[in-house]
């Protein structure tokens, strides 16, 4: 028992369909196992093999379908690929399974659009992944050292990049073949002929292709689950931005405010979250204050950071402090620094591989900023635990 | 570009509107009448058959009455007799257009 190792065009019929009776002489019958279609080895004989477009369910025809066919001589053999049936006849002279090529060129339609939906599926994912990939390296050229810090990529996402464009170079070029086949096949019947060939030059792969081919997907495959179970081991603890939400606002900064300002003031929160290879866990809580109708004002936000590593807090901790900002002693921080920025506040605070940032929309309040932090830190503690 | 469906019906398609003028009948009686019908010039691949059977009941042509078992009839619909009528007519056109031709040879 072997797998079909057919190199051409999967929708090429008269070219299977010839590869399949060659398969015959030699001993070999497609046959439907376990884990799909499988060549199994017997008594070389004469079998005609064909092709039939189903626009269905997978799996076998219908008992109408099934006891007609059979009646003339055609048994079901299996799914050839996606929408394509493969039927057999063992008999010496079988009424062909098509007679009229125009009523034959109908199943085609359908094959036809599916081919193209599936090239054009192909495309957008290519856009996305190069679209990703240009938004990466811009972010890396231009970008402030802070974001390059966060969204460098690892070198398995460099693996990744170039293992996807060999491989979705090849399935281009094998789907593009689908179509050109599909297409030619349809209009000889449309016009009333039958293939009397492959409908495509027979393209002999390289010795070394199938087995690079085979080890770039494996590569590829491995490589998401890699992926997959690292980031659900690493990020087993990550944080739904729901949960961020109900825990929201950490502290009291409505009552705080109303305080200040001698009347009652409402806040609303909004939180933002994000990931990047070096952070598993960003999360931004910004605290709005209306002004008038449709403008709001932004009175604090909270941005907090759980990265990889502490050496990797420790770069973003020096990146967000300016050199001549005030270090301060606050309690659970390893180190923290307060400092004045344009008309606000802002304070910086890193534990382990942990950084907080707060910038409050007051000027001056660098004491108040360092009480406040404590409380933040803890609320991030727990929310984020 | 080649002909879409029911623009002409092919020869198969004519025949197979045919065998249900005077009676019901199932898959097997299809290709049982055009066999006949034919003397066996016509044969009726069962793809063919199965494809064009569908085609027709999408397009009420034809419609299932009965289903026994594995074994379906169908019958002719008033549209599915019009567009037999008007092949006909067609052919019967063709029939005279080539033998008025070939008289004057």
């Amino acid at each position: 028992m072997r797998k079909p190792k057919y190199s051409g065009s999967w929708y090429d019929s008269p070219a299977v369909e010839a590869w399949l009776e060659a398969q015959a002489l030699e001993g070999w019958f497609l046959e439907v196992y376990v884990l799909g279609a499988r060549m199994i080895q017997g008594e070389p004989r004469r079998v005609r093999y064909r092709l039939e477009p189903w626009n269905g369910p997978v799996g076998e025809p219908d008992e109408q379908q099934k006891a007609l066919y059979e009646e003339m001589g055609w048994t079901y053999v299996c799914d050839w690929v996606s929408r394509l049936r493969v039927f057999r006849s063992t008999v010496p002279h079988p009424v062909e399974l098509h007679t009229d090529p125009v009523a034959e060129s109908w199943n085609y339609r359908p094959l036809n659009r599916a081919a193209a939906l599936r090239l054009a599926a192909l495309v957008l994912m290519a856009a996305l992944v190069l679209f990703g990939l240009v938004l990466t390296i811009q972010k890396l050229l231009f970008a402030s050292p802070r974001q390059q810090i966060l969204y460098q990529l690892t070198p398995f996402d460099w693996v990744l990049y170039l293992l996807l464009l060999p491989v979705m170079v090849e399935l281009f070029y094998s789907f593009w073949r689908d179509i050109v086949a599909i297409r030619r096949l349809t209009e000889l019947l449309q016009s009333g002929l039958e293939p009397t060939g492959p409908l495509l030059r027979q393209r002999k792969p390289p010795r070394w292709l199938p087995p690079v081919r085979t080890a770039l997907l494996t590569l590829l495959l491995v490589w998401i689950i890699g992926i997959y179970a690292m980031d659900h081991t690493s990020q087993r603890d990550y944080v739904p931005l729901e949960k961020w939400e109900k825990a929201a606002p950490v502290f009291d900064l409505e009552a705080l405010e109303s305080e200040r300002l001698g009347e009652p003031v409402s806040l609303f929160t909004e939180v933002r979250g994000g990931w990047s290879p070096q952070a598993p866990q960003q999360v931004q809580l910004v605290y709005y204050r209306q002004i008038k109708k449709t403008q709001w004002r932004n009175e604090l936000s909270q941005e907090y950071y759980r990265l990889r590593t502490p050496q990797v807090a420790q770069v973003l901790y020096d990146d967000l402090v300016p050199e001549d900002a005030e270090a301060v002693e606050a309690k659970g921080f390893t180190q923290a620094a307060v400092f004045p920025s344009r008309d606000r506040v802002i304070f910086v605070g890193r534990w382990e591989n942990r950084v907080l940032l707060l910038n409050y929309n007051q000027e001056g309040e660098l004491d108040l900023l360092e009480d406040l932090a404590p409380a933040a830190q803890a609320a991030c503690e727990e929310v984020g635990s | 570009m080649g002909r879409r469906a029911f623009e002409g019906l092919t020869e198969t398609m004519f025949y197979v509107l045919m065998a249900f003028l005077r009676a019901e009948r199932c898959g097997t009686e299809v290709v049982e009448f055009i066999r006949h019908k034919t003397r066996d010039r016509l044969t009726l691949g069962p793809g063919t058959l199965y494809t064009i059977l569908a085609k027709f009941q999408e397009e009420q042509l034809i419609e299932e009455t009965a289903v026994e078992g594995r074994k379906r009839t169908y019958r002719i619909t008033e549209k599915g007799r019009a567009l037999y009528h008007e092949e006909l007519e067609r052919l019967r056109s063709c029939v005279i257009d080539g033998e008025s031709e070939e008289a004057m040879v």
